[in-house]
This record gives structure tokens, sequence and C-alpha cells, in this order.
């Protein structure tokens, strides 16, 4: 069973036309991204969230039914 | 290379390297793209998780200066770390050639945009020549 999130976007560097000649520094990266995450447990997919702000995502998967910690009751005899 | 009229922003001061004893103090130099316009310089800043609240901008003595703090947006406990989110310091020196009374700034997304309007007189000027 696959537990795989991906993310993919694209970080544009500049409105409208920069000439490379006008640029003083240049560190920002830019252009497409993909990650692909393998999770470590299995995840409710119906149930994710994600959330965007300040440029920051925030990705929030409840774990499955199955995959959460169940206690088990002892019988002593 | 073209004409640059504005020169720099000579930057910068590092001071990204020093450590306070709480662990809060702790900086991280944003990268930051510099070009040009006809109007003046343009700096833009990467700022992830900073809000406008949380960001300081002020130019004092010739010396802008950037911070920021994230907000701390990690619940539970982690499992696997590739990022922390520190504070963000950044500081770059002016010279006159930017009207330090006209500069603005605009967050979003966490992106921070300076713009540095040269000042009047370091505008390239058309001079009229009258011939008698």
């Amino acid at each position: 069973m696959q537990n795989r999130l991906t993310v993919t976007g694209e970080k544009s560097r500049i409105e409208g036309e920069v000439k490379p000649e006008a640029f003083h520094r240049s560190e920002r990266v830019s252009g497409k991204f993909v990650r692909s995450i393998e999770l470590p447990m299995e995840v409710d997919d119906t149930a994710v969230q994600a959330e965007y702000k300040n440029g920051l995502l925030l990705v929030t998967l409840p774990k499955a039914a199955k995959a959460k910690p169940k206690q088990i009751m002892v019988n002593v005899a | 290379m073209a004409e640059k009229t504005v020169v720099a922003i000579s930057l910068e001061k590092s001071t990204s390297n020093r450590e306070g004893t709480r662990s809060q103090e702790r900086y991280v130099t944003p990268p930051v793209d510099i070009y040009e316009n006809g109007e003046g310089l343009v700096v833009k800043a990467d700022l992830p998780g900073v809000a406008k609240e949380n960001l300081d901008v002020r130019v004092e003595n010739n010396l802008l200066t950037i911070r920021g703090k994230p907000a701390q947006v990690a619940p539970g406990e982690p499992i696997y770390r590739e990022y922390e989110l520190v504070n963000f310091f950044r500081q770059f020196e002016l010279n006159e050639r930017v009207d330090q009374s006209k500069i603005s700034a605009d967050l979003k997304h966490g992106v921070l945009t300076l713009l540095l309007p040269k000042a009047e007189e370091a505008k390239p000027r058309k001079i009229d020549v009258r011939i008698n």
C-alpha cells in the first residue's frame, strides 16, 4: 500500500521582465519544483488538509484508523 | 554589462554569525535578489513563515535592517526534520543615492519586496542644450 505525498509548484522569480544585467545580486531560487515523500504510516486520504500561509505549506494527514495505537485489554484468568 | 546608475547597496554587514545566549537569538540570512530599474533598486527577500506583524524593516544611519520571525507551526513530535523555523536577519549599507524617506515594503506569501527609490539627484537627467 502506497503512502506517498507529492507536492509540486512553481516559484516565480520576478513579476515582469528584468534583464540579467540589471541584477546586482541573485541568490533566490526560482522555477518549478516537486517533492515526493513516503509517509511512515498509513493515512486517511479523505481527511487530508493543506494550508498555505506566508509562503509556508502545512499539510495535515490524519492517521488511518488501523494505524492508530489500540489498547488491548488483557484478560487475567 | 549595462551601466548601473544607482550603485549599490554596498553590502553588507554580515552579523548573522553572532549567537545569543538563548536559542531564539539564532538567525539565518535570507537569500535576496537585488536588481535595478528606472526608479531605483528592488530588493526581494525570501522570509517563509513570516507574517507582517513579525516583520521589522528599518533604516537607521544608512543601515537597512530586515528582521523576521516566523510563526511557530510544528505541533507534535518531529519524525523527520530538514527545515527549521529560525529568525531571519540581514543588513545592508545604503549609500546617498537612495532616497531613504521613500523606501516602501510589501510582504506577500513570505516574500518581502523593498523598493528603494533613487534620490532625485541620482536620476539621470537629460540636459537641454540651447544653441545660440
